[in-house]
Order: C-alpha cells, then structure tokens, then sequence
C-alpha cells in the first residue's frame, strides 16, 4: 500500500521541485529599472555628468548619423530628473564639423557644464543657454594644439580639462608639438598660459600598399596621469614616455614648470602603439613580430602613497599561435638621494607572472577592500578538442586568475584564486564577453565582478571572505552588446551603487542603427 | 611468493633476451637526441637560446610520446601471444597460479618501464647539459626559478609520469587479455589508447582518465622551463590517485577474465 502510494508523492515531489527551479536560481528581474534610449548612430560615446547642475547626472551622447553617404556629428543630450531619464533625448544638436577633440568642464560662469572642443583655431565650447545647450560655438582662447583636423565619423573624448590643484576650478592641458600648455581661470574669468612644460609629441609614419592610401601618420601624446608623486598633498604632471616617466611637481603656488620636473628612466623601451593593428595585409607593420612592452597599470598598488608599475610583456618568439605574456611588476621606492622627488624604480621587477594559456584584458581592483590593488587575468587555455568545442557550443572555458596583494604588500607566486566562468563566443569572433570588475552594484563600497553568459548579465558580488565564487548572485537577462567592452559601470542616479550603461553600435551582421540601454539598479 | 619472483625473473629474462626491445630503445634514444639538436639549433636560430631544460624537456616529451606507444604494444601482446602460441599451458600445467602468471608479467613489465622512463629522463637531462647547461631561468635579472627548483620539478614530473605508465601497462595486460590473438590485442589497445587520449581532451572526462596524466608531467615541466609557475600539488594527488586505481581496476579485471578463459583448448 505504502508503495503504490509513493509513486504519485514521488512525482508530486518532482514536479513542484520543477516548478521551483526558476525561483532557486539567482535570476532577479528587478534588479535593474531599464531605460532603452534612442541614439541612432553608427558611433556612439557617452559621458554621465550633472551638465544642468541639478544635483542629478545627466547623459551626454554624441552619435554620428550616416545619411545619403553624408555622415553629420551630433550630441543627444538626456537629462534625468525624479523620474529617471526620458526614451527619446531632450534635444540634439549638431557639432561643428572641425572640431577635432571634447571634454566637459565648466569654464563659464553660466548655468551648468560647457561642452568644450578643440578646433584648429583654438579651444571653443558650447554654453548652456535657458537650460540646454546652444549649439553656436563659443571661442574660449585661440592657441595652437597638435589638434588640426577632425575624424569624420567619430569626435573623441580626451580629458583635458583637469583640476591640478585641487582649488574646484578646472585647468586646460593642451597638447603642442613640443610641449603641453597649461591655461588657468584669472580672476577675471579669463584663461591664460600658467606653464609650457616640455613634452614632445611623437609621430609614427607608416607607409601603405593599398592604391587608395599612401600613409598613416599618427600623433602619439604621452599618457598624462595627476598623481602626487612625491607625497606633498599636492597633485603633479606624470607624463609617459618611450622610456622613462617625466614629472612635473607642483610648486607652493599651486603652478608647474620645467625646473621643478624630474625624470625617473627605465630599463626597457615601451613598444609606441602598444597594441597592434592587424589589417589584412595591407599595413607594414615593422614590428608586429618584435617583442611588445606596453604599461598596464600606472597607480598606486601597496597604498604606500608612491606610484608603482606593471609592464606587460607580449611575445611571439614561439611562433603567433602560441603568443607569451608576462606582467612585470614595479614597486616604487622613495629616491633617497632625492627624497623630495618621490619614488624610483628598480631596474629588476619586483616581481614577474607569467602565466598558461592566452591572456586577455587582464585589469588590477582591489578585490578584497584591504585598500591594495589585486591583479585579475583572465586567460583561455587551448587545446585542439576545447577549440573544436569552442567552435561548436560558442561557448569558450575562461579561468579568472586573482592575484591578491598580501599584507607584506606582494603578490605571490601563484594564484590565489581560480574563477572558472564561460563567456559566449560566436563563431565569426565578432563577440567579445562582458567582464569588468570596475562597479559596487550592491553599494558596499567593494567593487563586483561583472560577466555576460546566455544572454544574461552576472554579478559576483565583493566576497565577505575575500574568496571569488563561481556562482553569480545576480542574474539579470537582457540584450547584450556584441562587443563586451561597450558595457561599463557608470554612476547615474543618486544612489552609492553602480549602474550599467550598455552602448550597441551596428555591426557587420546586423542592419539596425545604434542604440543605448540605461540600466539603474533598483 | 617465491614463485611469484620466479616469475618475474623468467619474464625479464624473456624481455631481454628479445633484440627487437633493444633496438625500439635504441631508436627512441636516436629520435631524442635528434629532437634535442633540432631544438636547439630552432633556439640558436631565433636567438632565443633558453636554457637546457627546455631542450630536455621538448627531447623527452617527443621521447615519452613514443615509448607510450611501445609499451603498450608490448604490454597488450605478452599474454595474448602466449596464449595463442600455447606457452602459457606449458606454465599453468605447473600450477603455476593464473593470479600469479598475470602479476609475474606486469611486475616485469612495470619493471622495464620504470628503467627505460628513468633512462629517458636521464639522457634528456644529459642532452641539457650539453646543449644550454641546466641552470636557472631568469628574465633579465629577476630569478624565476633555481636550478634546483627545476631539478625538483624535473624529478617529481619523472615520478609522476611513471605513476601513469604503470597504469598504462595494466591496460595492455588487460588488453592482452580480453582479445584472441596478438595482433588483434595491439590494435584494440592502441584504439583504447587513442579513445581515451581524445577524452582526455574534454574537460568533463579529463579528471578521470589516466590518460590526461601521462604527459601532463612532462607539460607541467615544459611550463616550468619557460617560467611559468606550476601547482604541482594540484596535480600531485590526482595523477597518483587516478593512476593506482586505473592500474588497480585493469588488473582485478584482468585476473578476472584470465581466470574464467578456457586456455587449454
């Protein structure tokens, strides 16, 4: 009896065990209030920023529309109120065709943000006029920049408008030839040259088979970073070079110059363009068989307050399909002799990864909230059956590797952790997988590991423990870019978690124009 | 027990005796020395000269490769041609027990395997020497690992793959045994083999196989040559566990079959 009653209860049992599989799972449908909005366009940027200056971020979107083989620059501008943001943008308007470069700062006494660019001429800006932007430019100073000619299609963003000394109003950095110029707000509201710094631009020139073009002639500006180099509360001029670091200190007076600058060299040459550009065929590319050294990360990793380094070394001397990378690790230590010109490097890296299988996009976070940046590599080992597999499923086995700095302020030789994840790949290589570790979703001041799988966007949450887990602790479903990269962290309400801006510009397979989705955590 | 080492002793005295397993060392010897002068003229021609462990490992690799192969052709005919050729009555009409006729062959076979993987391993080290010296590897000044790191890498990978070529002769036993006739038992062995070796490539199997652990040392080691840093206590445990238990699983089977096997007709 007891038996034959079994069977039914058994299948009972196994059906609502069915039944409660969604609600086990870590899908949560209103972790984010999404906002889908129309930017159409072929390029799409975006900066989030209180342009209004109501207290809320705003979004700022340029976009280039192809029309007719005519292609016209716009900026969408959408503005949030306690609402959210609206579908359609507030207004767009069309941006001068030379200009070349853009920021957002506020250089005018006017309501909000100004739009700033940079046109042969010099540095114009777009004002904010009865609670949006007026699309006449607005000349700001005239000066000469390395900044000629626009791109056709897309108007790049450059931070050039920075505060250096901390006084709440922003300097304009302005790349010359020879030198990078400095204009400061007189009090007059007027902007003037506060310092010339010596820093050359490079050029590299390389020279085309293809009949329709004969050079490429690229512009190369050293990376600048504002970091205290030597510990004085105050921020200095780090600029990158070939090989060594350039510094310029920041004086009592709040001002840079030449004299009070130091060079820190290296014992390597840093490859000019890092990452390389494969064409199909068409592109001398002297060196793409040579060894590439390429800066990582360029900040302070020990929270000693001095700025350390991490190279990445790239090597086919194996042949192309079997490419090597190593990280080199630098810490800095004050200059004894100098100790006022803040830190050096040793010559011998203070430690070296070298690591199994293809790395790719490796990044530094502090995984552990211990205030000391934690190195996260994600690498793909290939075997012939994995990459048959690979080809089949679209699937691709990616091991996470965590380096956690210990309290002695080193990373071990080993990796701490092994996260093994699955990103989606398509076939044609035209996906790449969404994996950033740059966001605190859950608002605990610890930044979160965010991947794409099956269509979905997963969360890993900061560990308690500090130890990754494999399994996501949110699961939202929703459309994906194609290219991971285009999927970013962003602070766009008022809260202290992180939102997701997801940026879709067409691709080759699909006809559809651009769009953007918002995603606001809830 | 004593007839057990009686055994073992006759069966070794058969190996040795055949010139044939000489002259498959010989030629696996010749092939590793080619491949370790092949290497490091490929090295010298890139100027990327590396050390000698590099060549002793890509020496050996190629070397392990081979002898897998050998193995398990020798170890998948040594019961069945005794069979076939009426040798084993001849043993068995001696009471000599079947358990013991099975164990007296794999002991002696683990045996040669155990010389000819030391040997190997051995002449890889020497080849080192002499094409790139065994020292450390360092990128420019920075050490990334001691020689003596590598040794004990070296080693500890020589010990492990033996782990796995003791299980990999217990499948040829167990081979030999299942299947009539000693050309029949080397092609089934070596389909086993190959089967086993494509699982191994996936990773829902790979644990499990000992397939995967045969020349995971020898890889293992090649990474350490190049710098990169190997776990090997993650791999410490499995490769002997799944070793012992595959070695173990092949030849109860074997005694198994061996003793239900109408040999005497």
């Amino acid at each position: 009896m007891l038996r034959l009653s079994s069977l039914p209860l058994s299948l009972v049992v196994f059906f609502y065990c069915l039944l409660c599989l969604p609600l086990l799972s870590n899908a949560n449908k209103d972790f984010f209030t999404v906002y889908d909005l129309k930017v159409e366009g072929d390029y799409i940027d975006c900066v989030i920023d209180d342009l209004n200056g109501d207290g809320l971020n705003d979004g700022l979107f340029f976009h280039s529309v192809r029309n007719a083989g005519k292609v016209t620059r716009f900026f969408s501008v959408f503005y949030q109120d306690k609402q959210g943001v609206n579908q359609q943008a507030d207004y767009r308007f069309e941006i001068a065709p030379q200009a070349v470069v853009y920021d957002v700062a506020d250089v005018d006494p006017g309501p909000g943000k100004e739009i700033l660019f940079f046109e042969d001429k010099g540095l114009f800006y777009y004002k904010m006029v009865d609670g949006g932007y007026d699309a006449t430019p607005v000349l700001l100073f005239e000066t000469p920049s390395i900044f000629k000619l626009p791109d056709q299609v897309f108007l790049e963003r450059l931070d050039f408008a920075r505060d250096l000394n901390r006084d709440g109003v922003e300097e304009i950095m302005i790349p010359q030839f020879h030198q990078y110029v400095i204009y400061s707000k007189q009090s007059a509201g007027t902007y003037a040259i506060s310092a010339t710094l010596d820093c050359p631009v490079q050029n590299s020139i390389k020279s085309l088979m293809g009949v329709s073009r004969t050079l490429i002639s690229t512009f190369l500006t050293p990376n600048t970073i504002i970091f205290d180099y030597n510990r004085d509360q105050r921020n200095d001029i780090v600029t990158v070079h070939d090989n060594y670091l350039k510094i310029f200190f920041q004086n009592n007076a709040g001002e840079f110059s030449n004299t009070d600058a130091a060079v820190v060299h290296f014992d390597f040459d840093l490859t000019q363009a890092y990452s390389s550009i494969s064409g199909p065929g068409q592109l001398h590319e002297r060196d793409r068989l040579k060894d590439k050294i390429g800066i990582t990360s360029l900040t302070d990793l020990n929270n000693d307050g001095l700025l350390d380094m991490i190279i990445e070394k790239f090597s086919m001397k194996d042949g192309a399909l079997n490419p090597k990378k190593q990280f080199q690790i630098y810490f800095g230590r004050q200059n004894l002799e100098n100790p006022h010109q803040g830190g050096i490097f040793n010559n011998v890296p203070d430690h070296i990864i070298i690591n199994r299988g293809l790395q790719i996009y490796s990044k530094i976070g502090d995984l552990n909230n211990d205030g000391k940046m934690d190195i996260y590599i994600p690498i793909i080992e290939i075997g012939v059956l994995n990459f048959i597999s690979m080809l089949v499923t679209g699937d691709i086995e990616v091991t996470v590797l965590w380096y956690v700095m210990d309290d002695s302020g080193r990373y071990r030789i080993k990796p701490d952790f092994e996260l093994g994840v699955t990103f989606e790949l398509d076939t044609k290589g035209r996906k790449f997988p969404v994996s950033n570790i740059d966001g605190d979703y859950n608002g605990d001041g610890r930044k979160d590991f965010l991947r794409s799988q099956n269509g979905k966007l997963m969360i890993h949450y900061a560990p308690d423990d500090g130890v990754p887990k494999e399994t996501a602790d949110v699961e939202f479903e929703i459309e994906i870019p194609d290219n991971g990269l285009m999927v970013s962290p962003g602070m766009v309400n008022a809260d202290s978690k992180s939102d997701v801006i997801m940026i879709f510009v067409p691709t080759v397979g699909t006809e559809e124009k651009g769009k953007v989705k918002i995603l606001v955590t809830s | 027990m004593t007839q057990l080492k009686t055994l073992i002793k006759i069966e070794l005295e058969k190996i040795i005796r055949k010139k044939t397993t000489f002259w498959i060392a010989f030629i696996i010897l010749a092939i590793q020395i080619a491949a370790a002068f092949f290497e490091h003229s490929e090295r010298m021609a890139s100027d990327d000269l590396g050390t000698g462990f590099q060549v002793a490992v890509f020496s050996l690799k190629i070397c392990l490769q081979l002898l897998a192969l050998i193995l398990l052709v020798l170890s998948s005919m040594t019961l069945s041609e005794e069979i076939a050729t009426g040798t084993a009555k001849l043993i068995l009409v001696r009471g000599v027990k079947r358990r013991d006729f099975i164990l007296g062959k794999f002991i002696a076979l683990v045996y040669v395997s155990t010389v000819l993987v030391v040997f190997y391993h051995l002449v890889g080290i020497l080849l080192g020497h002499f094409l790139g010296g065994l020292v450390a590897i360092r990128e420019g000044e920075f050490l990334l690992f001691s020689a003596a790191d590598l040794f004990k890498g070296f080693f500890g990978g020589m010990f492990l793959t033996l782990c796995a070529v003791v299980a990999l002769v217990a499948l040829g036993c167990f081979v030999s045994i299942l299947i009539k006739g000693s050309g029949g038992a080397v092609g089934t062995g070596l389909v086993i083999y190959f089967f086993m070796q494509i699982l191994s490539q996936m990773d829902l199997f790979q644990k499990y196989l000992f397939t995967n652990y045969l020349f995971l040392p020898i890889d293992n080691m090649a990474k350490l040559s190049e710098g990169i840093y190997v776990d090997w206590a993650r791999y410490f445990w499995w490769t002997v566990g799944v070793s012992s238990a595959s070695a173990l699983a092949f030849l109860l089977l074997s005694i198994l079959l061996f003793n239900k096997r109408d040999v005497w007709h």
